[in-house]
């Protein structure tokens, strides 16, 4: 903690944010983090959905994520020098959405309800402003929607048909009669047509079922059963993110069994 | 708050497909978000964010 603290200090004015997130209760955090002094923000990864995602597998450990909300780093939080954050630091705006001046309010609801079309806009109109601020939000506000369109690409040729159809007609129609949209509606078309990746979403489908019912498998039986019927999903999926989802489901359930036998 | 964790604690959760430098940060909230303004990840839109996974024992 005093090692976040500090580097809260040095770099919190030049555009560092930081947030502490656990998986734990409020009740015990809470104090906890205050005792401790904390001088950041921090949260609560309910279900440890967050984690999952981010595949954490031991703690403490911390992601770096750019102004556009890429991952740049990950790692050990003591192996976080300064000189890595002062290198991300480029184009970081100085001031959190909560400090941006009144004439973005419009710019700042759009954003809130999703109405990235709509921001994207507002953004313009800011562009042409003489603030150097202004401009620096228009900027990031721009290539944080552009980047919500290649996000969407990356997914796609990563095969995680599942996430592009669920993120993709959201997006489409959040960003309608603009170009940001029509790009982002044909990456959609183009998956809905295509037979394998129809098969890949059934299969993902299951996959995040059998996945969501693993505390109810109490049972070696079970467990066993689980781990046949994901096997059998992906069987002709080969080489594909439902066969990866797949295997890294096999791996959380024979742990869970190899668990389940130490008892 | 990495000081005043001892144990590298293997949580009850296998890697999965994680996420690697250079993929987006996943579009999940956290709940009760403390000594911030902040109400979400959106919030953070332009900054450069550390976040660290920590645990209080």
């Amino acid at each position: 903690m005093p090692h976040l603290n500090e580097l809260n200090d040095k770099f919190s004015e030049a555009g560092l944010s930081i947030i502490g997130v656990t998986g734990e209760s409020p009740s015990k955090t809470d104090p906890w983090v205050k005792a401790k002094g904390a001088k950041y923000a921090y949260g609560y990864d309910k279900g440890r959905k967050l984690s999952r995602a981010l595949g954490v597998s031991g703690i403490p450990h911390a992601f770096l994520v750019d102004p556009g909300g890429t991952i740049v780093w990950h790692g050990h939080p003591g192996n976080l020098t300064p000189d890595i954050i002062a290198k991300h630091l480029d184009g970081a705006l100085k001031k959190p959405v909560w400090e941006w001046p009144d004439s973005t309010k419009k710019l700042r609801a759009a954003l809130k309800k999703g109405a990235f079309g709509k921001a994207l806009s507002e953004a313009d109109a800011l562009s042409q402003s003489d603030d150097e601020l202004l401009q620096k939000i228009a900027s990031v506000v721009g290539d944080m929607v552009r980047g919500k369109v290649t996000a969407l690409k990356s997914l796609k040729e990563d095969g995680d048909y599942l996430a592009v159809v669920t993120r993709g007609a959201a997006l489409a129609k959040a960003l309608k009669g603009y170009p940001e949209g029509e790009e982002a509606a044909a990456i959609l078309a183009e998956v809905k047509k295509d037979p394998m990746a129809k098969k890949v979403i059934r299969a993902q489908k299951a996959l995040g079922k059998i996945e969501a019912g693993m505390p109810k498998l109490r049972s070696a039986k079970k467990l066993e059963a689980a781990i046949h019927k994901v096997k059998k999903l992906t069987a002709k999926l080969s080489e594909t993110h439902a066969a990866r989802q797949g295997q890294a489901l096999v791996a959380k359930l024979e742990k869970k069994m190899k668990a389940l036998q130490r008892r | 708050m990495r000081r005043c964790l001892l144990l590298v604690a293997a949580l009850a959760l296998a890697p999965t497909l994680g996420a690697q430098v250079g993929s987006p940060l996943p579009p999940v909230q956290l709940e009760g978000l403390s000594q911030t303004p902040a109400k979400s990840f959106d919030d953070y839109m332009g900054r450069l964010v550390l976040i660290e996974f920590f645990a209080y024992w």
